[in-house]
């Protein structure tokens, strides 16, 4: 998990995250917030402050440093982003694509919120570096599948899950 | 919107599960003192709720060490009780 936070200036980390990935991640938070004040924007709902206070140990002096802020259709992810001023702190997008993945919207109108988010990724990462985290879309759709390398082409690093171990078939008999 | 926070009835359920295998060690007798000991602070739970503390197993903890020494207390006022009587 260690990999996840190593956050510099300039760049923003791509993690592409399973389900169930979030929670080791959120409880390992408080490493970031004890180098200073972090920024956390929230697309999918994903930020449980219980996980991240127990991860802390309940001390307040780091929780009161993160900052969150969430949105909930691509538009409010965008708007965040651009109201986001540029401070001196590391910045946590979590679960950025999940607004995204939402087909209601047009995808061409997708396509140009998320190359404005990914526009303000970069001012914001500037400072103190970042690391944004995604699901695999569950549909993959064809503009799902681009929307990742989207990210994944802008992103200094990916972190992909690993593969899934390839279980043996057992020897057919007949 | 929806949730931003699991609720409190939720992190209770979260805590009692993470204490499964805990629980399955114990004696059956431990098993239902300690059953016994999370339905306590289930009964607290709405207070727990506004609490809104950062870490609620600390608050289902005291929750708990609430009902035991309420316990304590009418355990107390019988013994002494009982010690009028024989005076």
């Amino acid at each position: 998990m260690d990999e996840f936070l190593d956050v510099r200036p300039g760049k923003w980390t791509l993690l592409v995250l399973l389900r169930g990935m979030h929670a080791p991640l959120l409880s390992n938070l408080h490493r970031l917030a004890e180098r200073g004040p972090l920024t956390v924007l929230d697309g999918g709902n994903r930020f449980n402050a219980y996980l991240v206070a127990r991860g802390a140990r309940g001390r307040s002096e780091l929780l009161e440093r993160i900052t969150v802020s969430r949105a909930f259709t691509c538009y409010q992810m965008l708007s965040l982003l651009e109201t986001t001023l540029s401070l001196p702190a590391p910045i946590l997008v979590l679960d950025l694509l999940n607004t995204f993945y939402d087909e209601s919207v047009r995808v061409h109108e997708r396509h140009r919120l998320l190359e404005s988010c990914i526009t303000h990724l970069d001012r914001l990462s500037r400072p103190a570096g970042g690391a944004v985290t995604v699901h695999p879309p569950v549909v993959p759709s064809p503009a799902a599948i681009e929307f990742v390398q989207m990210l994944q082409s802008h992103a200094a690093d990916t972190w992909l899950p690993p593969p899934a171990p390839v279980v043996p078939l057992p020897t057919r008999l007949f | 919107m929806g949730r931003t926070l699991p609720s409190i009835t939720q992190a209770f359920l979260i805590e009692q599960d993470s204490f499964g295998r805990f629980r399955r060690a114990l004696r059956r007798s431990d098993q239902v003192a300690l059953d016994d000991l999370f339905s306590s602070a289930r009964q607290h739970l709405a207070a727990a709720q506004f609490a809104a503390h950062a870490l609620p197993f600390e608050v289902f903890l005291l929750s708990m060490l609430l009902e035991e020494h309420k316990e304590v207390m009418r355990l107390r006022g019988q013994v002494d009780e009982l010690l009028e009587r024989l005076k």
